[in-house]
């Protein structure tokens, strides 16, 4: 039981709220100012892995830079929040995010992609004898059984269907009115499909929540699985459960990120408010 | 089967739209605001709307003063916030036509209460249904679709 709760505090601490008050919202920024930031969080990422690998790391940072801006694209589209613009905006940010991991590793262009879909990962990798390997996100896992566990809370299927995401629906008791942990979304029952200011719409709230998802997504790819993988390869043990399961290595870094900044100052939530209100 | 898996994937795919609201030819129900701010506190939680009602008909309209129903939107649905229990057209105010009143209520839950817990927690979409007759007495009531008021917000 303890080391079940080490596990899911965690998690629960780690996610990314939206909230329903004007007043505490982080301020918006312009597009222009998140497609350079994703851009060189793509670039410092790549570049960073190859420095570390002790190769020339100019190249990596290109080619990492030009992936963000995909990044950015997809997370752009989300904003869009429709069901198509759900789908299509997360999974292209992840290939963005894979082709930063790809550039951070040397590797060819796409060689591989890890794109989420619920608690899984299809792991591509055109240059492996089993190319697509569906592995379980076991961060994922075990924030769906904590928010599933939860009093009031309850399955979304349309919700969950419409996103790609595993989504809940959980009685409203602050002004929270969404949250996102290691990619499982819930969201308000109170949060109307419509306009009604100063409510925040519920297809508001879930591209905000897609938005963290596929931030999530990007700490994944280009950080814990690379993590994961460098392990991987000197223990047999690690190799074994890498093939079946992901554990996100990176989720400490996105924890400590969130326990030292202030809800209004994180700028993943600046990004998250910002583009949901592209689409409002 | 994969052609069936994507037709069922489109069914459920669309998000469930708010429960609409009836549309009355008869009377328009506004609220003076399309918001108002609720107020909780450690023993209750209110808030109060005022509407504006026009009586679009041509005959008489009267009001129930003391009823009111508050519906709340929990998952696209609207539920039973609160009601009052008067004995019905005790207090009456008629609206004569083509005439617009202004009416204020409000809606008081002490916490821990039973009754209106939907409101305990009071930030949400509402909407008000009246009660309103051609007669004074109340026994020639308007049919319940032009009772509805607009939708609302309540925020904190």
């Amino acid at each position: 039981m303890r080391r079940c709760l080490v596990v899911v505090l965690p998690l629960m601490l780690v996610s990314s709220d939206a909230m329903a008050q004007v007043t505490d919202a982080p301020q918006r920024v312009s597009n222009a100012t998140m497609l350079v930031v994703n851009a060189a969080l793509g670039g410092f990422t790549a570049g960073l892995w190859r420095a570390a690998a002790g190769k020339p790391s100019w190249t990596a940072f290109g080619r990492g830079a030009a992936a963000g801006t995909v990044v950015f694209a997809g997370k752009r589209i989300i904003g869009e929040a429709t069901s198509p613009a759900w789908w299509f905006g997360r999974q292209l940010a992840a290939v963005g995010s894979s082709e930063v991991a790809n550039a951070a590793q040397g590797k060819p262009f796409l060689q591989t992609a890890v794109l989420p879909l619920g608690p899984l990962r299809i792991h591509i990798d055109r240059s492996a004898r089993r190319k697509v390997s569906p592995r379980l996100d076991l961060a994922s896992s075990i924030a769906t059984i904590a928010v599933a566990s939860q009093d009031g809370s309850r399955f979304a299927i349309r919700e969950s269907v419409s996103t790609g995401a595993i989504v809940f629906l959980v009685p409203e008791t602050s002004n929270e009115v969404g949250r996102s942990s290691a990619g499982v979304v819930t969201i308000s029952e109170l949060a109307p499909d419509g306009k009604f200011p100063p409510l925040e719409g519920k297809r508001s709230v879930l591209s905000h929540e897609i938005v963290h998802a596929s931030q999530y997504d990007f700490g994944f790819s280009a950080w814990g699985d690379a993590m994961q993988s460098a392990l991987a390869k000197r223990n047999s043990w690690g190799r074994r459960i890498s093939s079946f399961v992901d554990i996100n290595l990176a989720l400490p870094i996105q924890l400590g990120a969130n326990g030292i900044i202030d809800y209004e100052d994180r700028p993943w939530e600046r990004e998250a408010v910002s583009l949901a209100a592209n689409g409002r | 089967m994969a052609a069936a898996i994507v037709s069922c994937a489109v069914s459920v795919s669309c998000l469930e739209s708010v429960e609409p609201t009836p549309e009355s030819t008869v009377l328009s129900i506004q609220p003076l605001t399309p918001y108002v701010r609720g107020v909780e506190t450690a023993t209750s939680s209110r808030f109060q709307m005022e509407f504006r009602i026009r009586n679009n008909g041509t005959r008489p309209v009267y009001l129930d003063l003391a009823y009111r129903r508050f519906e709340k939107l929990v998952d696209q649905r609207w539920e039973l916030a609160a009601e009052t229990t008067a004995a019905p057209f005790t207090a009456v105010r008629t609206i004569q036509p083509g005439v617009q009143i202004s009416v204020v209520f409000s809606v008081v839950h002490t916490r821990g209460s039973s009754s209106f817990e939907l409101i305990e927690h009071v930030r949400g979409l509402y909407r008000a249904r009246l009660r309103l007759a051609y007669n004074p007495g109340g026994t020639d009531q308007v049919p319940v679709e032009d009772s509805y008021s607009r939708p609302f917000a309540v925020t904190e």
